[in-house]
């Protein structure tokens, strides 16, 4: 099974623990106390028929978003296959500060083959709020399309398009590494062969 | 023994010397030369008949105290075989020299006024002060506990002996001690939960009484007769008869010393003043001493105050219930701010203290060497530096503290001390740091120029150190995070998750190292 590291990204409170516990555990908690450093979970997905039914394994960073624990973030983006991005559909400030985390993570990793994902949190308030207390969402995706981010608005309250973005996200990094796939699928000699060797015809004691 | 060695070995030195004196004396009679006085005196009485009484009283004592030491005790062993006691093996003791010989331990000149004794195990001589123990040989001079004759020995024989224990036997308990109080901790938070779910149970009941009876007329009468049945189902009391004295301390009972029973746990006890073994405690105080009890809402009762209604408790169980949450609540409690700040101010105090030997020391070394490296002056000017930051900072608090309003003679009184502390110890810590500018002028004045800049810590800004530290705490944070989640992990069997974690603990702990050695000294 193909494992990737996946880190969470993005202000305080726009919900990026949220997000990883509907995905893992398909739960929502209304009152979750902040995260406290990072926190780890992992989850398996199996991508569709398209993509051969491949199942990954995330490995999920979801770091804390408060400034305190910002000094923490390198150490978990290092290294990492995929990226999200959160930010608070319904906190107009959240957005650029997803950008400064996308900036900073071209500047830093500067690696072709991460894959970061934008993705708009809250979408279950939208109706609620004025649209002009909303973040844009044309201007997300602008910003999404112009440093080739994926991009997705989400609710991880209702569990809308929550395991759409890890899907998305699975399929890209499946196309990605679809030669070492291939590879490891082909040459099936690592199995150790169960079956008793037929040919067991030397002195038996009880022959 | 002591005393047999004294007595000979002083008539033996006055011998000795008296020979070395007179080396050849000629007999006044015959004329023949004789190699001593003592001769002479053997020579006289035996030759020319000079054997008086008095002659032979000094001549049998000296002839006595010519055998030395050695014979001596082949003598009391003799004695001691006489006596059905084993003969010692005294072949390998030293000869004592006289006048040459020293003390094996301290190399002292062994003469009579510091003895001259053979360890009776290794044999060397010793002075008295050296060979003053004393353990069990057998003939052969080796050690026998079975033996049961205690021998001189010097100290090193003494230690060196099998089964030699300086200490005594040491044994860890504290497991079993663990064990025990675990125990006992188990047993007393059981009672501390009984004890509170009859509490919860009695206050319940008087709030349902109260609230029921409220608009009654008879209300008192009927509420104080509920509480009585009440207070006895809760729990049985024990027999008024049997008890002669107080349960708590002992005390008998009297005309004067009421007997009294606990509502929590039945216990007869006393009311005295001096103990307090019981007292009659509101309920409305109960309810505010242990908030995390889910007692009945009073919201509905029209006069709380009606809740005046005592509860008498026994102070075992009132230490059973409270002793725990009052310790807590006086934890939760802020500190008065003079204390506050007098806890900034001693943080600063020891900080000052640390930094002073290591300033001592360098100012030292450039006092030694003359021409001293840039580096070390360095070194000495950024230390001064520090100091004196943290003496005007300390200063500045003191004078805040002063300043501080207080709202008791007690208070005021701290304050003063604080301040008058202060002072002294600011006084006493600068005067070192006046002192260089005289001392080592020229240093100064290159202090005045590295100082200027504001490089300090290990070449850190202030600023930078504080964020060091800050993500140092952070790391740390996450570093038991990520322990938990592994230990977790490995429990839970999902090794893959471990895998993972442990690389990730390995980074922090890098990070960590690295951060540390980047704050050197200013660490925590």
């Amino acid at each position: 099974m193909l494992q990737f590291k996946l880190v969470l990204l993005g202000d305080s409170s726009v919900g990026k623990s949220s997000i990883v516990h509907r995905f893992v555990k398909d739960s929502f908690d209304e009152y979750r106390e902040s995260t406290i450093g990072a926190a780890f979970l992992s989850q398996t997905i199996k991508l569709s028929e398209e993509y051969d039914e491949q199942v990954l394994k995330f490995e999920i960073w979801d770091t804390a978003g408060q400034e305190r624990y910002k000094s923490l973030a390198p150490m978990y983006y290092r290294n990492a296959n995929a990226a999200l991005v959160v930010y608070d559909v319904t906190e107009p400030d959240s957005l650029p500060k997803a950008k400064l985390w996308v900036d900073e993570l071209k500047e830093k990793v500067n690696d072709d083959k991460l894959i970061i994902c934008l993705v708009g949190n809250k979408l279950d308030l939208v109706s609620e709020r004025e649209s002009t207390s909303l973040v844009d969402e044309a201007d997300a995706r602008e910003f999404a399309q112009e440093n080739n981010l994926l991009f997705h608005q989400v609710s991880a309250k209702t569990g809308e398009n929550v395991i759409k973005v890890f899907q998305d996200i699975g399929e890209r990094l499946y196309l990605q590494n679809k030669d070492k796939i291939q590879e490891s699928k082909k040459p099936n000699n690592n199995n150790i062969s169960l079956q008793r060797p037929s040919t067991n015809d030397s002195q038996s004691c009880c022959s | 023994m002591t005393e047999g060695n004294g007595r000979w070995l002083g008539s033996a030195s006055s011998t000795g010397q008296h020979d070395r004196n007179v080396e050849a004396v000629t007999c006044p009679v015959c004329g023949n030369e004789l190699k001593s006085l003592r001769k002479l005196n053997v020579h006289l009485d035996n030759v020319h008949g000079f054997n008086d009484e008095s002659a032979s009283d000094v001549d049998s004592s000296r002839e006595s105290s010519v055998i030395g030491l050695n014979t001596l005790v082949q003598e009391r062993t003799h004695e001691r075989q006489s006596k059905g006691k084993l003969k010692m093996n005294t072949s390998h003791w030293k000869k004592p020299v006289e006048g040459k010989s020293v003390c094996f331990e301290c190399g002292c000149k062994l003469n009579a006024r510091n003895g001259m004794i053979n360890c009776r195990k290794c044999g060397e001589l010793f002075c008295l002060r050296h060979c003053r123990n004393a353990i069990k040989l057998n003939e052969n001079g080796e050690y026998d506990p079975a033996s049961n004759v205690w021998c001189k020995c010097c100290h090193k024989c003494y230690i060196n002996r099998k089964g030699y224990n300086d200490y005594g036997l040491t044994r860890n308990i504290t497991q079993a001690f663990a064990k025990i109080r675990k125990l006992k901790n188990e047993d007393g938070e059981l009672i501390t939960l009984q004890l509170e779910n009859r509490l919860l149970r009695l206050i319940n009941g008087i709030i349902q009484l109260h609230v029921r009876h409220q608009s009654s007329v008879f209300a008192t009468f009927r509420i104080r007769a509920g509480i009585i049945a009440l207070e006895r189902s809760i729990v049985e009391w024990k027999d008024d008869q049997m008890a002669t004295q107080c349960g708590i301390c002992s005390q008998p009972f009297g005309l004067l010393m009421r007997k009294h029973h606990c509502r929590l746990c039945g216990q007869i006890v006393c009311d005295r003043q001096e103990t307090r073994c019981s007292s009659d405690i509101p309920v409305l105080n109960l309810m505010s001493a242990a908030p995390d009890l889910s007692f009945e809402n009073v919201g509905n009762l029209k006069a709380i105050s009606d809740l005046s209604t005592g509860v008498r408790i026994c102070s075992s169980c009132l230490r059973y219930v409270f002793a725990k949450r009052k310790l807590q609540f006086s934890k939760a409690l802020k500190l008065p701010e003079i204390l506050q700040q007098y806890e900034n101010l001693h943080n600063l105090e020891t900080l000052v203290v640390n930094l002073l030997p290591r300033f001592q020391k360098a100012l030292d070394s450039i006092h030694n060497a003359p021409a001293s490296d840039e580096t070390a002056i360095q070194n000495l000017a950024q230390l001064r530096r520090k100091l004196l930051q943290n003496l005007t900072l300390y200063d500045k608090l003191s004078k805040s503290i002063v300043q501080l309003d207080t709202k008791s003679t007690a208070e005021k009184k701290i304050q003063q001390s604080i301040a008058l502390h202060a002072s002294a110890f600011i006084e006493e810590k600068m005067l070192p740091l006046k002192k260089i500018p005289e001392i080592l002028n020229p240093v100064s004045q290159k202090v005045e120029v590295t100082t200027s800049s504001d490089l300090l810590f290990n070449n850190l800004t202030i600023a930078e150190v504080k964020k060091y530290r800050e993500e140092l705490m952070v790391l740390n944070e996450q570093r038991y995070l990520v322990e938990n989640m592994l230990n977790s992990a490995a429990k839970e069997r999902r090794f893959e998750e471990a895998i993972s974690l442990k690389t990730n603990l390995s980074e922090i702990d890098q990070n960590i190292v690295h951060l540390e050695s980047k704050l050197g000294d200013e660490g925590f």
